[in-house]
């Protein structure tokens, strides 16, 4: 994405940009093979930060995202049952996005995922495709008190 | 304090364990180690959960997945309800529209 054309952070035209950045990777079908077909990602609300949470769903298809679309509710989930679910407070996403290791994240708890974890952490090495689509975006942070 | 320094412990524990964890996800047969472990604690976990379940329906008690159908249900409640909501917020535009076509005189 063009410098000085940030986006905020899990709002529809963000998450359009990283699906696309994501999908024109070469490694990305094979980093997807063999895994669930879709996943949701929850932002946990973290008052005053992010007043409600907040929960974007992304299907994959052909070794490409299908479709991915911020939910209206994240009760959504629970009707559309997910293969993977990743939940972390507004602020350890944060860190994540701007670096931070995954993988302590979520030993220590503050990122919960439910799914086939065998599966996920046989994928850890493809982390780079998610980190390049993410660093291709400039996200903007949403102030304190704001709602994406 | 105390809970602060147990905090600052947990912290630190967290950060020695993923450092050993990152070292280990760094070679590939560690990866394949460390996901062939997650793989079995999880399937021994779905086991557990699966007995506890039997035992819960044996005894005429509610066990998780019934919480989670429920939760499903009305997750589905929610979405037809946002659903009508929307339709009928469109509806009174279109009435509005269709009143100020009747009432300027093109009949």
């Amino acid at each position: 994405m063009a410098a000085g054309s940030a986006v905020i952070f899990l709002s529809e035209p963000w998450l359009a940009a990283v699906v696309a950045a994501a999908n024109v990777h070469p490694d990305l079908p094979v980093a997807l093979r063999g895994l669930g077909h879709d996943l949701a990602a929850v932002v946990e609300a973290e008052p005053p930060v992010l007043r409600r949470a907040v929960a974007v769903y992304g299907r994959q298809e052909g070794g490409r995202i299908a479709g991915a679309r911020v939910l209206a509710d994240p009760d959504e989930i629970w009707e559309l049952e997910p293969a993977y679910v990743v939940r972390a407070p507004f602020r350890v996403w944060k860190a994540l996005l701007s670096g931070g290791d995954a993988i302590q994240a979520a030993l220590s708890g503050r990122v919960k995922v439910q799914g086939d974890l065998e599966g996920l952490i046989r994928r850890a090495g493809y982390r780079y495709i998610v980190d390049a689509a993410l660093g291709s975006v400039e996200t903007e942070f949403a102030e304190e008190g704001a709602s994406p | 304090m105390r809970r602060g320094l147990a905090g600052i412990l947990l912290e630190q524990g967290a950060r020695a364990v993923g450092r050993a964890a990152g070292a280990v996800m760094s070679d590939p047969r560690g990866q394949e180690a460390m996901a062939r472990a997650v793989g079995l604690a999880q399937r021994s976990l779905r086991l557990f959960e699966s007995a506890q379940e039997h035992a819960l329906h044996a005894a005429g008690l509610a066990a998780r997945p019934d919480y989670n159908e429920l939760r499903k249900q009305v997750a589905r409640i929610k979405r037809k309800a946002r659903e009508l909501s929307d339709r009928l917020e469109v509806v009174p535009t279109q009435s509005a529209g269709a009143a100020r076509s009747d009432g300027d005189g093109s009949r």
